[in-house]
């Protein structure tokens, strides 16, 4: 490679112009139409951006029903009733086929599992209000109220086509293991539907 | 591209004042990705059962007070022939449209008229047919609480 005196330099290859003369070609990438592009995209994106988190995991075998009066999704425990398993928190603890058979509405391994899980959030929340007395001693001013069961809410997403008794069988089950709140995970129905 | 030139034909040296994109550019491929990345294309939310009045209690929880007017029996039965509505002593049958379809509209009017009876009355019974799908019981619940009624309970029997 050949050294070069130190000093400026164009951009557009300086040796190559000199030579050419007057009528040098200059082919420059024209970035206004990206750089457009780009802001659009980034005022669309961050209109839809939400700071909170997904609270649950869609399933892809489950199809959400519709509803128009909805509310927030909470943080909650997610008991999946697809139409081939019943999951708790990505966890298979039945299979929907068998629980549709079985007479007993108790599923005995998503009682097991649910009210291991509540156990454990039990004790993290008590915790935390442990934590949270020792601070309010500290500083003398307390935040608003906390609602004291927030720990054994659960969210059952379910898919639209699965029968009633089927969600029957895991609402009780739920409530025996010692559930509190029970949330159905819906979609936004769109405004302009006429049902 | 992005520049400003200023001069060149009389004998001043021509000036050109350039605007660096390329910084602008790489943020805006970060932020894009990053965007897309935790974008959420699809809106879960929930719906909610209002009370746990008729649920299983713990010892550490006191009874729920029970919603003001809750003698009066407000009770949606989801059959596969259509709805019924039982008000009080009132009972109003909704039978299916010719679609095939669930009258939900007039389950609306029918719990609004209820509603207007009862202002203060929130509380209100689903029962569903065990063979009906679910989206049925997410219908009569979504009629329920567009009505007014937000705290619902679902019977495990079925409707009478």
């Amino acid at each position: 490679m050949a050294i070069f005196r130190p000093g400026e330099r164009h951009r557009y290859h300086n040796i190559l112009r000199k030579r050419r003369g007057k009528r040098a070609l200059v082919a420059l990438l024209s970035l206004t139409a990206m750089v457009d592009m780009f802001t659009v995209l980034v005022i669309f994106l961050l209109q839809n951006f939400s700071g909170e988190q997904q609270m649950l995991q869609l399933h892809k075998d489950i199809e959400l029903p519709q509803a128009r009066s909805i509310k927030e999704l909470k943080p909650a425990f997610v008991v999946t009733v697809s139409n081939k398993e019943i999951l708790v928190d990505d966890t298979v603890v039945a299979n929907t086929d068998e629980i549709k058979t079985q007479q007993d509405w108790m599923i005995q391994n998503l009682h097991a599992k649910i009210e291991e899980s509540l156990a454990k959030a039990k004790a993290d929340f008590e915790n935390k209000l442990q934590n949270r007395i020792r601070d309010v001693v500290q500083a003398a001013r307390s935040e608003p109220e906390e609602d004291p069961n927030s720990w054994n809410k659960i969210t059952i997403q379910a898919d639209r086509n699965i029968d009633i008794l089927t969600v029957k069988k895991v609402m009780y089950t739920v409530t025996e293991a010692g559930g509190g709140e029970i949330n159905f995970a819906v979609l936004k129905e769109p405004e302009n539907t006429t049902n | 591209m992005a520049d400003i030139q200023e001069g060149g034909k009389g004998r001043g040296r021509a000036k050109s004042v350039e605007l660096n994109l390329v910084p602008f550019i790489d943020l805006m491929s970060v932020l894009i990705t990053f965007l897309l990345i935790t974008a959420v294309w699809t809106q879960v939310s929930m719906i909610q059962i209002g009370s746990s009045l008729y649920g299983k209690k713990s010892d550490s929880q006191p009874n729920p007070e029970p919603p003001p007017m809750s003698n009066i029996v407000l009770k949606v039965d989801v059959k596969s022939a259509g709805y019924v509505l039982t008000a009080g002593t009132q009972m109003i049958s909704l039978p299916v449209l010719a679609g095939g379809e669930y009258d939900d509209a007039g389950l609306v009017a029918q719990l609004q008229r209820v509603k207007q009876l009862y202002p203060e009355k929130i509380d209100a019974v689903v029962a569903v047919e065990d063979p009906l799908p679910y989206n049925q019981l997410i219908k009569a619940m979504d009629n329920l609480l567009i009505s007014g009624f937000s705290a619902i309970s679902v019977a495990t029997g079925g409707p009478n």
